[in-house]
């Protein structure tokens, strides 16, 4: 009685995946991407030298170009910053502390925000105002002031520029999901959940959030890459990570003196592998949001 | 029929908007804004619901009907008066009344499961313990002429007509008494159309269900009810048994809306229409809202408003003219 | 009775590099002078696509593929696109269900038609506007001399089906392809529309075609009905022989799903199942999975074979009643 079409869902994970790889930035993206996880968290266990014990950098190694051999017979295949550290490994630990910084910071900004956002287009009245007037206030001021401003204060530390990034992050999610969940929950679908009773918060964390989680989704990917690029903005300023935690954005302000002098290894390395992970990760956000829109 | 009346509507009025936030409110006290416009959706509405039957309620756009069937659903709260609902409570936890909702498309949430759009209400207010509820989710929906065996798929795999089944399912699996069906075959095709109205006839002898059956297609509406409220801008200008309303319309208005539905039987029919726009919610006319387009309209429609009045029956009108005239054959065009 | 528009053998597919589906497959039927053709089905049986490629409106990947459309014996499938331009809006109009597929929200009225008036016509931008004045003033506008200035979303839906209707009035075209205009309008208002457009086409003699669900509107205007089913013409034929003796059984089950007086309490005739989609058409009579008079024959295709002058139908067992 009953027939069903035996296309696979539109929707369904396997043909958007399909459809995300169907075009070839896309891939490569990817690809770049995830080869940056794999050598960032796998970072203890490939870096030929770990920058951060001192017993293995020898300051008599410094300045030493990309393809010089240490006399310990170690090659520092990406040359040696001014405190002897090999680049490479450098760079491995840098990738690590970035990705986790962004990802982290991402995450729990996205946490925080959609539950912003949720209540505020579910509430509506004073509370909705309210909370997004804390959000225009709080988007009002730039980025980098803010961060800054908290790093003076809070001093160095991983998990203070965690805070930070959530601080000037938040806002952004909370507003986007702000909106997606006022359409969704002017949907029909919502009424007939109203209709059967369920309690306010079923309907809005178990019909209300999976339907926006397209959007979320998008939204997440490009405020990480924004995460990575503020935080190596604020190393190289010199603030958030301590410098015995080098992340990319030090190691390019690390460098920036011996430009000058010919040695572009210890700024324009890192440089490039900062440029190839905020592209990559640009380029998936992209892709997502292309074949996540125009779902009919 | 006449069996007890198990929901009764008594002066239900709505009206939205004329608040604004509080900045809006502000600007509007010290003059340098317009207050919001208040949209009249339903005004001073009443009338008692009887136990299996079919009640239709007719009219256009801007009449209120489907912000009646939201209020009576429970979806929103009356602006005055107040709905009555005297369930027999047979059923513990069970919901007195549900909606069918008109778009089939946009009434299933579409993250879910089948499963899950009709088990979830059921569960979570223990209608049905968690080891039957398999068995009754199929059950379910073989009622509605959908396929048990399909509860694992989600919405978009299905058809129109039979999402519009499990919507139906849906609402049924917390065991309502009264369905109130908003415009629920409007936007299925006519041969869907009917496989629709027939499971809810079906669904009424087998049930024992209550209808408010809310529709623009007159000729559904018809077809199915029992008893039928015609409604305009907001109030009831007609009620009484559906054949009687259709054979022999009292209200002008229902007689222009009655002899102006296009019917199989009518071939070439010329057309003499009812003039003039149908008026906003925002800003009805006052008296009886009907006046501005009435070929009969008398100094005291413009003035006053006609209350809703017995005229024999079982049948009520709001019309100033019909008391006064016994037989007055009317002509409209 | 002149025929004005005679669509043969009308093929539309969408095709895509490594897929082609037939959407249309052999549309036929005419419409003449004065008439008002109704052209019936229900969604995805084709009658849309139909009006469509009649005015050549297709956005790809949709593309007629095979088939005529002579307009006074004349092929526009093979104008070229200016000679195309100039014929659409002059001598074959379209107005489509939801206005502001004609209406641009961002102009004035009066901006709108005077553009449409100019397309064809050179004319002063005075003589425009008193033109204008007199089309809304046809159409049942009251006050058009205001109504001019108003912009389309400060006007009723109905208003705005009128204007439309107007603008394609305006140069007096011979055809006039109207794409469900009424649906999403109030009865009231339908009755309104459906008045005026009867008495335009009998005052001037257009041609219309009147695509629509609604076997009930349709009957209270149309002279002649022709039934669509999954991209083919089933029926065709006068409209009171097609509603009181329908000859192809998708026609009977239509009539039957339609709730009529006197049919009260009773369960409505139904059909089963649903209309195949375009990708899961059935070899031959698309219909017959659903038909309950399907026997082994109905496993080939059946042409649309000729029951009287007027009167053709496509199945190889006609109802008793239409072949009378």
């Amino acid at each position: 009685m009953s027939s069903l079409t035996h296309a696979p869902a539109a929707g369904s994970p396997r043909e958007l995946a399909r459809r995300f790889l169907s075009v070839p930035s896309a891939v490569i993206a990817l690809v770049v991407f995830v080869l940056f996880c794999v050598v960032g968290f796998g970072a203890p266990l490939i870096a030929p030298q770990n920058p951060y014990d001192l017993r293995q950098v020898d300051i008599l190694d410094s300045l030493m170009p990309p393809g010089s051999q240490s006399y310990t017979g170690l090659t520092y295949w990406l040359g040696t910053d001014g405190q002897g550290r090999d680049m490479l490994s450098a760079m491995l630990y840098g990738i690590r502390i970035s990705l986790i910084v962004g990802l982290l910071s991402g995450f729990l900004a996205l946490v925080i925000g959609t539950f912003v956002g949720l209540i505020a287009a579910y509430r509506r009245g004073w509370v909705d105002t309210l909370l997004m007037r804390i959000v225009d206030l709080q988007l009002s001021f730039p980025t980098i002031l803010v961060a800054l401003i908290l790093l003076v204060i809070l001093g160095r530390g991983v998990d203070k520029i965690i805070f930070a990034l959530v601080v000037v992050q938040w806002a952004y999610f909370a507003r986007t999901v702000r909106g997606v969940a006022l359409v969704e929950g002017a949907r029909e679908y919502v009424d007939a959940a109203r209709g059967l009773r369920l309690s306010g918060m079923r309907i809005l964390f178990r019909h209300i959030l999976p339907n926006c989680l397209p959007t979320i989704l998008v939204v997440a990917t490009v405020q990480m890459a924004m995460a990575i690029s503020l935080e190596a903005t604020l190393s190289f300023l010199g603030l958030g990570l301590p410098p015995t935690r080098p992340s990319l954005g030090l190691l390019i302000a690390n460098g920036f003196d011996y430009l000058q002098s010919g040695r572009y290894w210890i700024s324009v390395l890192p440089g490039i592998v900062l440029l190839g992970i905020i592209i990559s990760a640009n380029v998936l956000g992209d892709r997502l949001r292309d074949i996540l829109n125009p779902r009919l | 029929m006449t069996s007890e009346a198990i929901l009764s509507v008594r002066n239900v009025t709505k009206r939205f908007g004329g608040r604004g936030d509080f900045i809006a409110r502000g600007l509007s006290r010290i003059g340098l804004a317009q207050p919001n416009a208040v949209v009249h959706a339903v005004e001073d509405v009443s009338f008692d619901l009887h136990k299996g039957e079919v009640l239709g309620v007719v009219g256009e756009s801007g009449c209120g009907k489907s912000t009646l069937g939201r209020m009576v659903a429970g979806l929103l709260d009356p602006s005055e008066g107040e709905i009555i609902a005297k369930a027999s409570g047979a059923n513990t936890g069970a919901l007195p009344m549900q909606m069918i909702f008109q778009d089939p498309f946009s009434s299933l949430n579409p993250r879910k499961r089948v499963f899950d759009l009709i088990g979830e209400a059921p569960r979570v207010h223990g209608i049905v313990p968690s080891e039957k509820l398999d068995a009754y989710v199929a059950d379910m929906m073989e009622r509605c002429g959908v396929d048990g065996n399909y509860r694992d798929r989600f919405a978009h795999q299905f058809s129109g007509g039979q999402r519009q089944r499990i919507g139906i399912a849906r609402a049924l699996a917390v065991r309502p008494e009264i369905l109130v069906c908003d415009e629920a075959v409007s936007a299925l095709d006519v041969s869907i159309q009917a496989q629709i109205v027939n499971l809810f006839m079906d669904l009424r002898d087998e049930l024992g269900l209550t209808y408010i059956f809310i529709s623009h297609d007159l000729g559904v509406v018809e077809h199915i009810s029992d008893r039928i409220l015609v409604m305009y801008l907001g109030r009831i200008v007609e009620s009484g048994p559906a054949q009687q309303i259709f054979a022999d319309p009292q209200h002008p208005y229902t007689r222009a809306l009655i002899d102006g539905v296009p019917r199989l039987e009518r071939r070439r029919t010329v057309y003499a229409p009812i003039i003039g726009d149908i008026p906003s919610p925002i800003d009805p006319p006052k008296g009886c809202h009907f006046h501005p387009r009435c070929p009969l309209a008398q100094l005291q429609c413009k003035v006053e408003r006609p209350a809703l009045r017995d005229i024999g029956g079982g049948r009520q009108a709001a019309c100033h003219l019909i008391e006064t005239t016994a037989k007055k054959e009317f002509s409209i065009g | 009775m002149t025929t004005v528009l005679d669509v043969n053998d009308l093929h539309t597919s969408f095709v895509t590099p490594g897929l082609t589906i037939a959407a249309l497959q052999g549309v036929s039927l005419s419409v003449g002078k004065g008439e008002i053709l109704g052209l019936v089905g229900e969604s995805g049986s084709g009658k849309t696509l139909t009006g469509f490629s009649i005015n050549r409106l297709l956005s790809p990947p949709g593309r007629v593929v095979q088939g005529q459309v002579l307009l006074h014996g004349h092929d526009v499938l093979t104008l070229g696109q200016e000679e195309m331009r100039q014929l659409r809006g002059r001598r074959i109009a379209m107005i489509f269900q939801d206005p502001m597929m004609t209406l641009n929200p961002v102009l004035r009225i009066e901006t709108q038609i005077r553009d449409a008036l100019r397309a064809h016509e050179k004319m002063s931008k005075a003589v425009a506007r008193k033109r204008a004045i007199a089309a809304l003033d046809e159409v049942g506008i009251p006050a058009p001399e205001s109504r001019l200035r108003s912009y389309p979303h400060e006007l009723s839906g109905g208003m705005r089906q009128r204007v439309a209707i107007a603008i394609a009035l305006l140069h007096q075209p011979d055809v006039i392809i109207a794409d469900e205009p009424t649906t999403a309008l109030d009865v009231t208002i339908q009755g309104q529309i459906l008045s005026l457009v009867q008495g335009l086409c009998r005052d001037r003699g257009t041609a219309l075609i009147w695509i629509t669900h609604d076997l009930a509107v349709v009957a209270g205007i149309a002279d002649r009905l022709a039934v669509m089913y999954a991209g083919r013409v089933v029926e065709v034929g006068p409209v009171d022989d097609l509603l009181d003796a329908p000859a192809h059984p998708y026609t009977r089950g239509l009539i039957d799903s339609v709730p009529a007086r006197g049919q009260r309490g009773q369960r409505l005739k139904q059909i089963p199942g649903r209309m195949p989609s375009l990708t899961e058409l059935p070899t031959g009579c698309s219909f017959a999975p659903r038909c309950e008079h399907a026997r082994a024959a109905c496993a080939a295709l059946p042409d649309m074979t000729a029951l009287g002058p007027d009167r053709s139908v496509r199945c190889f067992f006609p109802l008793a009643e239409g072949s009378a």
